[in-house]
């Protein structure tokens, strides 16, 4: 299997045989923080193709082919960033957290559901750097590295956002589920 | 650090041996700060299971929408000149001063609306 630097550089020269391989390769990851990021299937799918169309559109100035994931991982979060904090101005908490909550139907028992429902509100009362860094380590199980990289932080700023929302997430877990 | 943000340090392994030590002795004293913990743990478990998977048809889509973009009209050589000057404009920005910066990227604009004004218009201005 060809690797993301050789594909990359492959699309870099115009293949785009190499460019649907890394699409292919990359889009469950950029889906993923997307969905997670916004609670809406919809608007993952949308940040998902503009992640791409930017990528696709972008090649020309990446500088390291072998810093692709990074890249797109940086691309995919700027993106879910400029997308929340434009859903946390045109709406307010409760329109936001009724949203968040709709598209998230899984299967099983009712109460499942309200977890999870329950989740989602919580994540939804976070701005959207707090959400972001939670999402990215407890959801998508990144490094801090890569956390810090996708966000333009530092590792200490990253660090300090991440125990501090997890702490703040916690306590208000806690009230929800009563634990 | 609050004692709550030592737990999520503590959760990923983050705290050096002695203050990982401090932490054990004081959940093992401490009921609240032990159900703080154990919340902290269930979260992250229930925020692991948030992940989905993409639709199936998202490339075959991307694929159409980009077919659709102006950029699918030109042809091969001109998406390269763009992709050159993409490139340099990379570089003047990072590289040149301020003046010199202004002058080139005056040639660059010239050039590029030359090559191809709408593209310019509609995606690059």
């Amino acid at each position: 299997m060809s690797s993301d630097a050789e594909l990359t550089r492959r699309f870099m020269d115009g293949d785009e045989e190499a460019f649907d391989a890394l699409y292919r390769r990359h889009v469950r990851l950029v889906y993923s923080i997307a969905f997670a990021m916004t609670g809406s299937s919809e608007d993952a799918r949308d940040i998902s193709q503009d992640a791409f169309l930017q990528v696709h559109r972008g090649v020309a100035g990446l500088r390291e082919p072998r810093a692709f994931v990074g890249w797109l991982r940086q691309i995919t979060v700027r993106l879910c960033l400029r997308h929340q904090r434009r859903r946390e101005r045109e709406t307010n908490a409760s329109q936001a957290a009724q949203t968040a909550s709709e598209p998230v139907q899984p299967d099983g028992v009712a109460e499942a559901k309200d977890a999870e429902a329950r989740l989602w509100t919580l994540l939804d009362a976070l701005d959207a750097d707090d959400r972001a860094v939670v999402v990215l380590r407890d959801v998508e199980d990144m490094s801090y590295a890569d956390i810090a990289d996708a966000m333009g932080w530092t590792l200490s700023k990253m660090k300090t956002r991440l125990h501090r929302t997890r702490a703040a997430l916690a306590r208000r877990y806690r009230e929800v589920e009563g634990t | 650090m609050t004692t709550d943000e030592q737990l999520s340090a503590y959760m990923d392994d983050e705290l050096a041996q002695d203050e990982r030590r401090a932490l054990d002795q004081r959940l093992v004293v401490d009921a609240d700060l032990r159900s703080t913990s154990d919340a902290m743990a269930q979260l992250r478990m229930a925020l692991g299971s948030l992940t989905a998977d993409p639709p199936g048809d998202m490339l075959a889509d991307f694929r159409r929408h980009l077919n659709e973009r102006p950029t699918r009209v030109l042809d091969r050589p001109l998406q390269d000149s763009l992709r050159a000057m993409q490139s340099t404009l990379s570089t003047i920005q990072t590289r040149l001063g301020v003046g010199e910066r202004r002058r080139r990227l005056r040639r660059l604009v010239e050039a590029t609306d030359r090559l191809c004004p709408a593209h310019t218009a509609g995606e690059y201005a």
